[in-house]
């Protein structure tokens, strides 16, 4: 039984994951940059929407109307002041680049909100339903629904609208995408900009599933790597099934063993995949 | 190749004959703490900037260094100077072991591969008994010998351990060794068809890069006489050793001593001022600065080849 | 009699693309062999897989009579095998100098300390008449002697088999020249067999003693220029190509 709730628990909590990590993947996918900064993006946006709830009430799910916005601008800028001078250069210098900014976020967060953990907690926080001998908590369902709609909602617009089969051709061959005419640059962008706005809404959920403080982004960018390397980077589907593995993987773990070594999971999982198959499950580029 | 090493080994001598004046207890410690970090950026360097392969889990290797002479206190009550040679040849060990899997990376792979053993060491260290859970351990000297002196002796361990360091890089950057690193960085393809043994030379980078910081992480256990996981596994001494090769200029010898006492200096004014979250802030500009507008760290202003 | 270099049934395949399709392929001591073929048809392939930098699924390669497929790429340019690319690849953060000082003191049979190497290197560079440029940067070179540095620090590791790519893509006339006469002298002189990729047409049937034509992985030709160049199955290769005006002459 406590397998099944395990198992249970540890796919909610991969759709919770999914949101970031698709956001991450499409970025790699596409600009070959690996966004340090997405988790710390994602935490802004969950402080903003404490703030809103704890001194107007604003309900973090409403909150999401300002949240939203201000990843994308925050998207937009990053991509104009930090991401095009080093498109194309050797990844180390994006990677520079965006772990000082992580590092500003960082800082910013603990003047504005200082070290104490924090949490968003409507009313329906502390609820959960119960159906058979498994038990869902309310906001990992609310996460849950919250992700699957920007999972899906990605998915089908890669698929089927036009912009979205341009990102795709930009990832899978950036020069031949080129020579169709596709201005990979104002591509890249797009992507960029939407894959940042994808962590506001992982931001928002994770503040109603988890306590939250500033230094935390360390530990969630290491599970989104995890996801996107294990899934195959630029994979909407390879990010469904590394979410889960990792769920699951952690909400086993935390059954059967002291809870704390969970944390674990994503780090060695990550190193396991890089060690042994790049490429992840299903991605071609390693 | 003479001058840089008659320049830092009188420097360090100079620095030696600090205990012996009368000077405030304050200034050793800044001292040593700047002697550490320049040991440290030095040591990432021989990796980083000389071979081209960016560790973003440096820390990790101090950090192994630290635990293992508190443990070694713990069970066995040695003195530190037996002891952080030992801490510097479990850090290379560590490496050597990864080394086979890891050095086969991408570049930005690698920087996340390396960035996770940080972290894994991290959760280990503060769950495992033996490695005291979350209390952490404890390094203390004998009784018998005043404050003074003993952060006196451990100040010019840590100097030999930067003068080692330093003498190290000056003999990679003209030897063999540092041409057929400098191959790696620049075409690792390349330098495999023309004869570089790559995959030995990067083990050798890499064991060189390991071994110093365990030894002054093994000595910085003794000093500050508590160490737990939080502190000695913190990321930001990875980036901020990365930071300070990069601000001084990556692939020289004197880049990473620049940059080490530059930010070290800068961090006790913020810390005696301001507020850490404040320093964050201001570490993390510098970085975003450097790498927009001066990749070649400070030392390519000078437009000169330096050491 | 046993042949200097010999592959055997080399096979490779990227993907859903076979670059090598059971090859043989071998190599003559003290020849200069002319390699041509479309683009696509395996000639880097091949020459990636010789000098050591991947493994093809099937088939050997034997240099002296000893197995190399396995080999580690230092450990086959040591046994002296050196090949240039066909993007120069120099090592851009050292002088041109120090370029072929890392192949003087790497490359050769023994280990070779540095003050021994620079001298060495610094007579590779006449050679290749680069000796006024050892202190210039190669982002500096102009194209003729980026090509030039890649030969030098080939010759600097004393291959006794050298695997020229494309090097005399993008030069004009009177370079193309010049650089035909450093492979003839580097035969003659040094004793060393080349092996040459080259799309200038011209160059390679004036300077090969025996050609070997590939198309899509396989070896469709081999023997003297002039028989090749009339062979229907070459000019079938190639038609619909800039080159078949140039093979019909």
């Amino acid at each position: 039984m406590a397998v099944l709730q395990a198992v249970v628990t540890g796919i909610l909590v991969g759709g919770i994951y999914a949101a970031m990590a698709v956001g991450l993947s499409i970025i790699f996918g596409v600009l070959k940059i690996i966004n340090v900064a997405h988790a710390a993006i994602a935490l802004l946006c969950a402080y903003v929407a404490y703030t809103a709830f704890s001194v107007f009430g604003v309900d973090p799910v409403a909150s999401l109307v300002l949240t939203l916005p201000a990843a994308l601008l925050i998207g937009g800028a990053m991509f104009r002041f930090l991401i095009r001078p080093v498109l194309g250069r050797p990844p180390l210098l994006s990677l520079l680049l965006l772990f000082g900014f992580v590092n500003v976020l960082e800082g910013v967060m603990l003047l504005a909100w200082t070290a104490d953990p924090r949490a968003l907690t409507p009313t329906y926080s502390a609820s959960s339903l119960q159906v058979g001998p498994v038990i869902f908590s309310t906001t990992r369902l609310l996460g849950f629904a919250a992700s699957g709609v920007v999972v899906g909602g990605l998915a089908v617009f890669l698929r089927r609208s036009f912009l979205g089969r341009a990102i795709r051709a930009t990832m899978e061959d950036p020069q031949a995408a080129l020579l169709m005419g596709v201005n990979t640059i104002r591509v890249s962008m797009i992507a960029f900009v939407m894959g940042v706005g994808t962590a506001a809404v992982g931001g928002t959920v994770l503040g109603l599933v988890y306590v939250f403080y500033p230094a935390l982004h360390f530990l969630w960018i290491g599970k989104l790597f995890c996801i996107v390397v294990l899934g195959g980077v630029g994979s909407v589907g390879g990010v469904l099934a590394g979410a889960t593995v990792l769920g699951v993987a952690e909400s086993l773990t935390a059954t059967f063993f002291p809870a704390v070594w969970a944390e674990l999971v994503a780090y060695v999982l990550l190193v396991l995949t890089l060690w042994i198959r790049p490429a992840g499950l299903f991605g071609r580029l390693a | 190749m003479r001058r840089p090493l008659l320049v830092t080994v009188g420097a360090t001598v100079l620095a030696a004959l600090l205990p012996l004046t009368e000077s405030p207890i304050y200034l050793i410690h800044l001292l040593l703490v700047i002697a550490m970090y320049i040991t440290l950026a030095s040591a990432w360097n021989l990796l980083g900037g000389f071979t081209g392969y960016p560790s973003f889990g440096h820390g990790a290797f101090f950090g192994l260094g630290a635990y293992t002479t508190a443990i070694l206190f713990r069970d066995f009550g040695l003195s530190p100077f037996l002891t952080a040679p030992v801490g510097g040849l479990v850090a290379a060990a560590f490496s050597a072991a990864i080394a086979y899997p890891t050095l086969r990376l991408r570049e930005e792979y690698f920087a996340i591969a390396t960035m996770s053993m940080g972290f894994i060491l991290q959760v280990v260290a503060r769950n495992w008994e033996f490695t005291g859970g979350g209390l952490g351990l404890y390094a203390q000297p004998p009784e018998s010998y005043d404050i003074r002196t003993i952060k006196s002796l451990l100040y010019l361990a840590m100097l030999a351990v930067m003068l080692a360091t330093l003498l190290v890089a000056l003999w990679v950057r003209h030897s063999r060794l540092g041409f057929g690193l400098a191959a790696i960085r620049d075409g690792e393809e390349a330098a495999g068809t023309l004869g570089v043994p790559t995959v030995r030379l990067k083990m050798l980078a890499l064991i060189l890069s390991t071994f110093f910081p365990g030894t002054a992480g093994g000595l910085w256990a003794y000093y500050i006489t508590y160490i737990d996981a939080e502190a000695v596994f913190e990321p930001s001494i990875s980036i901020n050793v990365i930071l300070m090769s990069i601000l001084g200029g990556a692939g020289t010898v004197l880049g990473p001593v620049l940059g080490a006492t530059l930010l070290v200096v800068l961090s006790e004014v913020i810390e005696l001022t301001m507020t850490g979250a404040v320093k964050l802030v201001m570490f993390g500009a510098i970085l975003m600065t450097v790498v927009l507008y001066l990749p070649g760290g400070l030392l390519s202003w000078t437009g000169r080849r330096a050491a | 009699m046993e042949e200097y270099l010999e592959c055997v049934g080399v096979a490779k395949r990227f993907g859903g693309v076979t670059a090598l399709n059971r090859l043989d392929f071998s190599v003559r001591r003290g020849e200069i062999l002319g390699l041509i073929g479309p683009n696509g048809s395996g000639k880097t392939t091949l020459f990636n897989v010789i000098s050591g930098l991947i493994r093809p699924e099937e088939g050997r390669v034997v240099f002296k009579g000893r197995e190399i497929t396995r080999l580690a790429s230092y450990a086959i340019c040591r046994l002296g095998i050196a090949r240039t690319y066909q993007i120069a690849r120099p090592f851009s953060s050292l002088t041109v100098l120090e370029n072929a000082i890392v192949a003087a003191a790497y490359g050769r049979r023994h280990d070779t300390r540095i003050d021994l190497a620079r001298p060495e290197a610094e007579r590779w560079l006449t050679f290749t008449g680069l000796g006024g440029r050892a202190t210039a940067m190669p982002g500096q070179l102009p194209l003729v002697e980026q090509k030039r540095l890649e030969l030098t620090r080939a010759l600097a590791t004393r291959p006794e088999l050298l695997l020229l790519d494309e090097v005399m893509g993008g030069l004009n006339p009177t370079e193309v020249d010049a650089c035909l006469a450093m492979i003839r002298r580097i035969r003659d002189e040094l004793g060393i067999t080349v092996v040459i990729v080259e799309h200038v047409m011209q160059a390679v049937m004036g300077v090969s003693d025996r050609v070997v034509v590939l198309s899509y992985g396989e070896r469709i030709a081999d023997g003297k220029p002039e028989d090749v160049v009339s062979d229907p199955r070459v000019i079938e290769a190639y038609l619909g190509e800039e080159y078949a005006p140039a093979l019909e002459r």
